[in-house]
């Protein structure tokens, strides 16, 4: 089993969203993706490993000094990934794919 | 079975006029928010007020989907009818609010957000961000208001255990203490905790209204709060 399970479901969120307000994807089909995914999710809360999400360990306990968050210039594969996220169509396809694939797994657990 | 219990603080901090923030404590409901109105007096606190009064008397929603629905439902709903009442202000003018919502259930939990109200968890020692600032690259700009523009709320899937603590912050905690400052306190007793993050970020300056809910999760042998 996964431990990025929620991670994809968080990002799969994510992007919904983002494709949303980028005019990218149908509010109407956005809405439908989510409720499916969404669905499917709870109803394996149980089996689905905790998230690692989009966190990010920032800090230990009894740090004094300040800490630098994890925040880095993106590389250049994040640069080319941009690019093409920034291709609606590619962007959709890949979208409703990783939301289906992530409902049949989910379904399978 | 998982259980919870809340402390929580707001303050007007040491440069504003008016506490702007406001708090949604849903206790028994699990559902929490931390709302940051801006837009200077009588406009940031409208726009809080308006979340805050949604919030606190929805009835919410028992399904993950519609739990989702529903909270992206009301801060659109709030979102809009604050672009009504600016573009209704002569000269028109920005107002708007920030907020992160927390909602807690025994089959799932969830957060809500829209701008820079971020949720930590404290967990094994270690502080972590779930969700990511409404920023600009390398700024402070927020791109997302409840109130301007475009807006849609982003959700995040977490699964609380015990011995957890989560702590919801406006960026008048984040931003005068950092987070090393945060988990040295989120290390401690809650009572000390509570109080301890409110008077560090006054004597950091105050220089913003500040504001937050700190949650410790429990098993079944403790009592909910």
């Amino acid at each position: 089993m996964s431990k990025d399970d929620l991670q994809i479901v968080n990002h799969a969120l994510k992007e919904l969203t983002r494709l949303q307000l980028e005019q990218g994807m149908d509010a109407q089909l956005a809405w439908q993706e989510r409720r499916a995914m969404l669905t499917a999710v709870e109803e394996n809360w149980p089996r689905i490993p905790e998230v690692a999400g989009q966190d990010q360990v920032i800090t230990k306990e009894d740090s004094q000094e300040p800490v630098q968050l994890n925040v880095r210039r993106p590389a250049l594969w994040v640069v080319v990934r941009g690019y093409i996220l920034n291709q609606r169509f590619v962007v959709s396809a890949m979208l409703l794919l990783m939301a289906l694939m992530t409902f049949i797994y989910v379904g399978l657990l | 079975m998982i259980s919870w219990q809340r402390w929580s603080a707001t303050d007007v901090g040491n440069r504003r006029a008016e506490n702007e923030d406001a708090l949604v404590l849903r206790d028994a409901d699990g559902f929490w928010a931390v709302i940051d109105g801006l837009g200077g007096p009588d406009a940031g606190r409208v726009a809080s007020a308006a979340l805050a009064y949604a919030l606190e008397n929805l009835s919410l929603q028992d399904g993950l989907a519609d739990a989702v629905d529903q909270l992206e439902d009301v801060l659109v709903a709030v979102h809009e009818q604050l672009l009504e009442f600016s573009s209704q202000q002569q000269p028109a003018r920005l107002l708007g609010c920030t907020a992160a919502l927390v909602r807690i259930t025994q089959g799932w939990s969830l957060m809500a957000w829209v701008g820079d109200v971020r949720l930590y968890r404290w967990r094994d020692r270690e502080l972590k961000q779930l969700g990511d600032d409404h920023v600009g690259f390398g700024t402070e700009d927020l791109t997302r208001l409840i109130g301007a523009n475009t807006m849609l709320p982003d959700f995040l899937l977490f699964k609380p255990q015990p011995k957890d603590r989560y702590l919801i912050c406006s960026d008048g905690l984040h931003g005068e203490l950092g987070t090393a400052r945060i988990a040295y306190w989120l290390a401690r007793d809650p009572i000390l905790a509570q109080r301890e993050l409110l008077a560090e970020a006054l004597a950091a300056g105050g220089r913003d209204n500040l504001s937050f809910v700190m949650l410790d999760i429990g098993g079944d042998d403790d009592e909910q709060g």
